[in-house]
C-alpha cells in the first residue's frame, strides 16, 4: 500500500470501474473527518487533506511544504521527535494523545496514529499521520460525569428525606386473586417512621396480611385501584387491626404491570378522637341547649348579620322567619332597660369582658318578660371583635319568685322589728315598774319607820329605836339598789351617738364635776394630750367617772389615792389607762369584776353595789371598744378602756 | 280669794296617798283632800258625772296632783284630757310621780303640767315639799272656776 501523494483532486476525476484498494484510498483520504498529514524526511508536510483543513485551519496550499513544527506547541516540541523515533525503532502509534496548534493560535486535545513512510530500500523518508479531534468526546464525557454526579446527589437527598420525614413511607406491591380482585399486598420498602406510625417491625418483604390477618378490604380495593388506574388517592381511613386512624396518600411508582404502589401516611388517630370527642360535646350541647330552653344568638359584627335560635326569638316575641336586626332587637328591649343594654354590649365590645345583663321584654302583645342575656366576644389575629354570640334565658319566673321572696323578708323584717320594739318597750315598761312601783313600798317603810321614831320614840328604848334605824337602813340600801338596776338598765343605749372625743376634755369634766372623783385626799396625773377615741361624750364621761370613782375610792383608809392617765395607740386602736395606788383586787375576784353586783371588796368597809364597772363595760362595749384591769393586791389596779382611734 | 279651795289628789298608792295627807296636816294645812283612786274616777268627778254631780259634797278641785302611774288610766292621759278640756284646762296641776325619767319630766310639761315633783324617798322632804306647794298656790293667784247653774 503506497500512499498517493499527488493532490487528491485528480485521481478523484479519474471514474473507477471497481473498488479496489487502491482506488479507495483517495477517497478515504478526501472523505475522512479525521486529518491526515504527511511528511518527508526533513520534516515538511507533503500531504494536507480536507479533514485537516477542518481541524487545524490551514488550507493545503498554505500548509504545504511547510515545517511539521507549525502545529506543535512550544513546549511539546520533542513528541514529534519521539513519534519518528518509534517509528525507527519499526513501532507503531496508535492513539497517541498530544496537544496541537490551530492557525487561529488556539490548541486542540488530539489522538495521534502514526506510520513510517518508507522507500524501496525500506528506509524510512517520511511519516503518515492520523489526528483524531478528541474534544467531542471529551465534552460528552464531562457531560456523562456531572449527570452521574447529579444523580447520586438526588439519590442521597432523597434517602435523607425518605429516613427523616415523621410520615411513614413505604412502597407495596398489590397481590391480586385469580378473579384479579385485589386480596392483599407486600410490602417491599418502609421507611424508618413506618415503624412509629404502624407499630409493625420488620415489615419489609412480608404480606399485610400476614401481618394484620383481619386487615379491611378496603385498603386493597384502594390500592389495587391505584395500581391499576394509576390515579392518585388522597384519603382519611381507619385499621382495626392497628387500631389506628391514617391520612394516607397513595400513587403509582413503576410501570403498571409492577403493580407497585407508594404509600406516605400519617397516624392521625388523636386528632380524630379530638374530632370525635368534639362531635361528641356538640351533640351533646345541642341537645342540651333543646332540653334546657336556653336561646342561643350569634351576631356577626363584620357583617352586621345576626343568627338567633327559635326560642331566642320567642323569648323576644319575634316570629320565626323574622330576620334580627339591631332596631328589632332593641324595640322589643323595655324603654327603661334600652340605655343599659346598649352601654353593656358597648362596654362589652370595648373592653372584651364577658356580657351578662338581666332586662325586661315586651312582646308586641304587650306581655312583659325578664331575660338574662350572656355573650363574649371573640376576635380575630388582629385583635378585632368579629363576633359575639351567647345564650339568652327567661327568668320571668325567678325574677317572680325572687320579688316575692323580697316581699317575704321585707315582710318578716317588719314582723321581727315590730316584735323587737315589742320587747324593748316591754323592758323598759318593767324598769319602768322596777323603779316605781318597787320603789314607793321603801318609801313607806322608811316614812312610817321615820315617824313612829319621831312621834312614838319616847316610848321605844333604845333597842327599838335601833331596830327602827335598821328598818330605815335597809329600805335605803334597797332603794340604792334598785336605782343602780334601773342605771345599768339605761346605760348606753343602743343608738349611741359617736364621734370624735377629746378624752382630756372628758378627764376634765369628770374630774371637776364628780364629787366621788374630786375627793380630797387624791391627786391626778395625766400624760399630756391623750389620743382621740371615737366614742360617745355622755357614755364616755359615766365610764371615766365610774372608773376614777372606784381609783379614789379603794385606797387604804386614811390613804392618799394617785391616779396616773395615759394612753396608747396601736393602729386603729386607742388604750385608755388608769393606774391607782390602791388596794389591789384579789385575784379570784378579777374575772367577775365586770358583772353586774360584783363586788371585789364586799365587807372590807368600801360601800357600793357593785354595778359601776358593770356599766362601764356595757358602755363601752356598746362605743365598740373593750375593758379590761390588771391587779395586784397591795400596790394597786390598772384599768383600761380601747376604742376606735378618732383619726 | 278663797284659801279653803278642794285639792284633788290622783295616785293609787294607798301609803303614798296617806304620807302626803300626813304631810299636808304636819303644814297645817286643812284644806278638803279629794283622793282618786285612778285616772278614770278623776275623770268622772271632773265631769261631774254620777254621784259627783252633787258639787256641794264634791266641789271642783282647785289643784289636782297627779301620780303619773294611775291604772285604767294613765296620769298622763288625764293631764292631756284636762288641758284639752275647756273648763278644766285652767285648773293648776301637779305631777308628783316616783319617775325621775327625762322623757316623763318632758312629756308632763309639754302637755301643760304646772309643776314635776319627784317623790322624795324620806318624809321629811315631802314636808316640806307640800309646804312649798301650798305657800306657792295660796299666794299665788288661781283662775276663777267654772260657774255652774
Amino acid at each position: 500500500m503506497v500512499p498517493r501523494t499527488q493532490p487528491r483532486h485528480e485521481s478523484r476525476k479519474r471514474a473507477p470501474s471497481r473498488p479496489t484498494a487502491e482506488k479507495l484510498l483517495p477517497a478515504i483520504f478526501d472523505s475522512c473527518q479525521d486529518a491526515i498529514v504527511s511528511r518527508d524526511e526533513a520534516g515538511l508536510i507533503t500531504t494536507w487533506n480536507a479533514g485537516a483543513e477542518k481541524l487545524f485551519g490551514y488550507t493545503p496550499e498554505e500548509i504545504i511544504g511547510k515545517p511539521i513544527e507549525i502545529l506543535i506547541p512550544e513546549d511539546r516540541r520533542n513528541d514529534e521527535e519521539i513519534i519518528m523515533n518509534r517509528l525507527r525503532e519499526g513501532g507503531l502509534i496508535g492513539y497517541y494523545p498530544a496537544r496541537r496548534c490551530r492557525k487561529d493560535g488556539s490548541t486542540v486535545e488530539v489522538s495521534i496514529s502514526a506510520s513510517a513512510i518508507r522507500n524501496r530500500d525500506g528506509r524510512i523518508i517520511g511519516a503518515a499521520k492520523i489526528m483524531r479531534d478528541l474534544t467531542p468526546s471529551l465534552q460528552a464525557q464531562a457531560e456523562l460525569d456531572r449527570s452521574t454526579r447529579a444523580l447520586n446527589e438526588s439519590e442521597i437527598r432523597y434517602r435523607i428525606l425518605f429516613d427523616s420525614i415523621d410520615e411513614g413511607f413505604c412502597v407495596l406491591e398489590v397481590l391480586f386473586d385469580q378473579a384479579n380482585r385485589p386480596c392483599d399486598y407486600r410490602i417491599l420498602e418502609v421507611n424508618p417512621a413506618f415503624e412509629r406510625q404502624t407499630g409493625l417491625r420488620d415489615a419489609t418483604g412480608k404480606g399485610i396480611r400476614e401481618l394484620i390477618p383481619n386487615h379491611e378490604q378496603y385498603w386493597f380495593d384502594i390500592y389495587g385501584r391505584v395500581a391499576t388506574t394509576g390515579r392518585p388517592v388522597r384519603f382519611e381511613n381507619r385499621s382495626r387491626g392497628l387500631q389506628r386512624w391514617y391520612d394516607v396518600y397513595a400513587f403509582r411508582i413503576g410501570s403498571i404491570r409492577e403493580r407497585k404502589v407508594a404509600v406516605l401516611f400519617n397516624d392521625i388517630t388523636k386528632r380524630k378522637e379530638t374530632e370525635e370527642t368534639l362531635r361528641d360535646a356538640q351533640v351533646k350541647l345541642q341537645l342540651a341547649i333543646e332540653g334546657s330552653d336556653i336561646g342561643i344568638w350569634d351576631w356577626n359584627i363584620i357583617t352586621g348579620e345576626r343568627v338567633w335560635s327559635d326560642r331566642s326569638k320567642e323569648m323576644f316575641g319575634i316570629p320565626l322567619a323574622s330576620t334580627v336586626t339591631r332596631e328589632l332587637f332593641l324595640e322589643r328591649v323595655h324603654p327603661d332597660d334600652r340605655a343599659s343594654v346598649t352601654t353593656a354590649l358597648a362596654a362589652a365590645l370595648e373592653q372584651g369582658n364577658d356580657y351578662s345583663q338581666e332586662y325586661r321584654v315586651i312582646h308586641p302583645d304587650g306581655q312583659q318578660r325578664w331575660v338574662l342575656t350572656k355573650g363574649r366576644v371573640f376576635y380575630d389575629d388582629q385583635g378585632t371583635a368579629t363576633r359575639m354570640s351567647g345564650t339568652v334565658i327567661d327568668i320571668t319566673a325567678s325574677k317572680r319568685t325572687q320579688e316575692e321572696s323580697k316581699e317575704h323578708l321585707e315582710r318578716l323584717i317588719a314582723e321581727r322589728t315590730a316584735r323587737l320594739q315589742e320587747t324593748v318597750s316591754e323592758l323598759e315598761s318593767f324598769s319602768y315598774t322596777v323603779s316605781h312601783d318597787l320603789r314607793s313600798p321603801l318609801r313607806a317603810m322608811q316614812a312610817f319607820a321615820y315617824m313612829t321614831a319621831e312621834e312614838y320614840g319616847a316610848c321605844l328604848d333604845e333597842t327599838g329605836r335601833g331596830y327602827l334605824k335598821r328598818i330605815d337602813a335597809a329600805a335605803r340600801r334597797m332603794d340604792t339598789l334598785i336605782q343602780d338596776v334601773i342605771a345599768y338598765s339605761r346605760a348606753a343605749p343602743a343608738s349611741l351617738e359617736i364621734m370624735p372625743v377629746n378624752l382630756n376634755d372628758i378627764l376634765e369634766e369628770v374630774i371637776q364635776q364628780y364629787p366621788s372623783v374630786n375627793v380630797a385626799h387624791a391627786t391626778f396625773e395625766i400624760a399630756g394630750q391623750l389620743h382621740g377615741v371615737s366614742g360617745s361624750p355622755s357614755t364616755l364621761v359615766q365610764v371615766l367617772s365610774n372608773i376614777l370613782t372606784n381609783a379614789v375610792k379603794f385606797v387604804p383608809h386614811g390613804g392618799k389615792a394617785h391616779v396616773k392617765v395615759w394612753t396608747e395607740r396601736s393602729g386603729e386602736k386607742v388604750r385608755l389607762f388608769v393606774q391607782d395606788n390602791g388596794i389591789g383586787i384579789p385575784e379570784e375576784v378579777l374575772p367577775k369584776i365586770f358583772e353586774p353586783f360584783q363586788r371585789g371588796h364586799a365587807d372590807r368597809g368600801y360601800d357600793g353595789t357593785g354595778i359601776g364597772l358593770a356599766i362601764a363595760r356595757k358602755a363601752v362595749t356598746r362605743m365598740g371598744g373593750s375593758i379590761g384591769v390588771k391587779s395586784t393586791v397591795g400596790q394597786g389596779s390598772t384599768f383600761w378602756i380601747e376604742l376606735p382611734a378618732s383619726t | 280669794m278663797k284659801t279653803n279651795y278642794t285639792i284633788m289628789v290622783v295616785e293609787d298608792e294607798e301609803n303614798d296617798f296617806y304620807l302626803l295627807e300626813r304631810a299636808f296636816k304636819k303644814n297645817k294645812i286643812t284644806n278638803p283632800i279629794q283622793w282618786m283612786k285612778d285616772s278614770m274616777e278623776a275623770l268622772h268627778y271632773l265631769k261631774g258625772e254620777g254621784i259627783y254631780a252633787n258639787r256641794k259634797e264634791f266641789p271642783f278641785p282647785e289643784i289636782v296632783i297627779l301620780d303619773l302611774k294611775t291604772p285604767r288610766m294613765t296620769g298622763l292621759e288625764l293631764l292631756a284630757w284636762i288641758r284639752d278640756h275647756p273648763e278644766c284646762r285652767v285648773i293648776p296641776t301637779i305631777i308628783m310621780s316616783s319617775s325621775k325619767q327625762d322623757s316623763d319630766v318632758q312629756k308632763a310639761y309639754e302637755l301643760g303640767a304646772n309643776t314635776y315633783f319627784v317623790k322624795p324617798s324620806d318624809f321629811q322632804t315631802l314636808v316640806e315639799m307640800t309646804k312649798s306647794l301650798h305657800d306657792y298656790w295660796l299666794r299665788g293667784t288661781r283662775p276663777d272656776l267654772p260657774r255652774r247653774s
